[in-house]
């Protein structure tokens, strides 16, 4: 290990955390413009060329505006409930490889902060509790519509993380790692037909919609319902800490994004060995955008379901689906095994 | 398993897919406007003689009685003592209550009082909302091209029963082939008696 080694780590905590926070506000207005042009308007076009200053604005008045605290909340929980949704999203980042090694002559960097063995299990264990932050500051608001909000944001989050750790349990026999970079360099054969999203095709589905209940986007979003809720377990937080709820929400899109073009679509592998001249950072950034250009636009187009939905949905469609998933990958590895094909 | 529909979820996503090429149907406003139509009507104003100057209005004060937001008020003063001859004072419009109705406008025998395009009235205050005798003829010496330009059209007209459109609209005579009009039959309805 070289001298410089955490000076390296360093160097990307600060690029990661930079890069995640801007990301997050480029998607607000990526959000904002895509959902105008679907409903046939404009979007954001007033501040800044083509309104592309408005996130910032956005943010300033955020930071800027008061901060208040309802009298009968538990300001203890009310304080602490950003804070525990937001820690462990940007936590989760700290395993995420955004793009293949980087070598500069003789030293190899790796575009990833902690290239663990476990980083999949460690993105689906932080983000769980991600939930907890959500709970805290519906709760601590003493606010009816926050508490509907949490309760209903804590049996969703909870219910769709089943389903979403069992959707990924076929990616990861298939690829027999949980690092995700591994988990990429198993799909790599030069063309797309190698990645997981054309093995795994139902397990993507249920990863979809996973993420979208998980981040709470439409048509999945009841914890944050406005025509019921107003604006769900954060209805009463104003200022610095409305500010870090968005910038949580708009991240743990971004996480769950980043990692299902991972697991499904190949991170930065190009999807036809003659692109491979388009570095793996931009296929990276390329790929994540499409997916959250399909999240607006799912939200977009389909009404929020039902509680009662929600809920069959999860347990009565994609459970036995990935169940049976599960089972068929590995009877399938199994099969392969005993005839001495691999998989 | 649950039922889902696949079909129209997908038929959605074609809508809102080609929703995003298709320019947007905001007009920015300030900027951009649509194109007037001549019925259209803004703030009331007051023509003169080109030639001369002077205001067509004689203080007949017919606009200020019939005006349903009492903005208008007409002051007039009657000349040498002979109370059947009046000249016009002060003429103030309160544009803050004015409806843009046109029944001043329908009202004035001598086609003084006219409503114009003007409807960005927007002002800081509410003295900015009240219009004088000069103003209101400033405006109107800038209004007359278009006036002339737009003079039957924005007329203000009920149906005419003598002619085929008025009648199309409303004296449509009763098709007598379709027999009695039927008429529900009244039914006592209990009333709660007053109880003293």
């Amino acid at each position: 290990m070289e001298w410089y080694y955490p000076f390296i780590v360093l160097a990307k905590v600060v690029i990661v955390l930079i890069g995640v926070s801007l990301a997050a506000y480029i998607n607000v207005y990526f959000f904002r413009k895509e959902l105008g042009r679907m409903q046939s308007r404009m979007g954001p076009n007033r501040v800044g060329p083509e309104g592309l200053l408005q996130s910032l604005a956005d943010a300033v008045k955020m930071l800027i505006k008061e901060d208040t605290i309802p009298a009968d909340s538990d300001r203890l929980l009310f304080k602490i409930g950003p804070a525990l949704l937001i820690i462990p999203i940007f936590v989760a980042f700290a395993v995420v490889p955004f793009s293949n090694d980087w070598s500069f002559g003789q030293t190899v960097l790796h575009p990833v902060i902690s290239n663990t063995n476990v980083g999949l299990l460690i993105v689906l264990a932080l983000t769980s509790m991600g939930v907890y932050g959500v709970v805290m500051g519906g709760w601590a608001s003493n606010n009816k519509y926050g508490m509907m909000g949490s309760l209903r944001a804590s049996a969703q989050m909870i219910s769709y993380e089943v389903t979403l750790g069992l959707s990924v349990i076929g990616v990861v026999m298939l690829a027999h790692s949980l690092n995700l970079g591994d988990i990429v360099e198993g799909q790599a054969s030069g063309t797309f037909a190698t990645w997981y999203i054309v093995r795994q095709f139902p397990a993507f589905i249920i990863f979809f919609a996973g993420i979208m209940a998980e981040s709470a986007r439409p048509p999945f979003d009841l914890p944050e319902a406005e025509s019921e809720l107003v604006a769900g377990y954060h209805v009463e937080y104003s200022g610095a800490r409305f500010f870090i709820y968005q910038t949580a929400e708009w991240s743990a899109m971004l996480l769950w994004v980043c990692v299902a073009v991972i697991l499904f679509f190949g991170g930065w592998l190009p999807p036809f060995g003659a692109l491979s001249f388009i570095p793996g950072w931009l296929w990276f950034i390329a790929k994540c955008y499409a997916l959250i250009f399909t999240i607006i636009w799912v939200g977009a187009t389909w009404p929020r379901i039902r509680y009662d939905e929600l809920m069959t949905l999860n347990w009565k469609v994609f459970l036995p689906i990935g169940i049976a998933n599960f089972f068929i990958v590995a009877a399938w590895k199994t099969i392969a095994a005993s005839l001495g094909v691999g998989v | 398993m649950a039922k889902v529909p696949v079909a129209p979820m997908i038929d959605g996503l074609k809508v809102t897919f080609d929703n995003l090429f298709r320019p947007p149907t905001t007009i920015q406003f300030p900027e951009e406007r649509r194109p007037e139509q001549a019925r259209e009507r803004g703030m009331p104003v007051l023509r003169s003689f080109p030639d001369t100057g002077e205001c067509r209005c004689v203080a007949c004060g017919l606009c200020e009685v019939v005006c349903p937001g009492h903005c208008l008020e007409v002051h007039a003063q009657p000349e040498g003592g002979d109370r059947r001859v009046r000249i016009l004072e002060a003429y103030i419009l309160d544009a803050s209550h004015c409806l843009f109705c046109g029944y001043c406008a329908a009202a004035c025998p001598v086609e003084a009082v006219v409503m114009s395009d003007i409807q960005d009235m927007a002002g800081f205050s509410r003295r900015n909302m009240i219009f004088d005798l000069q103003q209101l003829m400033e405006l109107g010496r800038r209004f007359e091209p278009t006036y002339q330009a737009t003079k039957g059209a924005v007329e203000f007209r009920l149906p005419d029963p003598d002619t085929e459109s008025g009648r199309l609209l409303e004296n449509k005579p009763l098709d007598l082939s379709e027999g009695p009009v039927e008429r529900p039959t009244p039914v006592a309805v209990p009333v709660r008696s007053k109880s003293v």
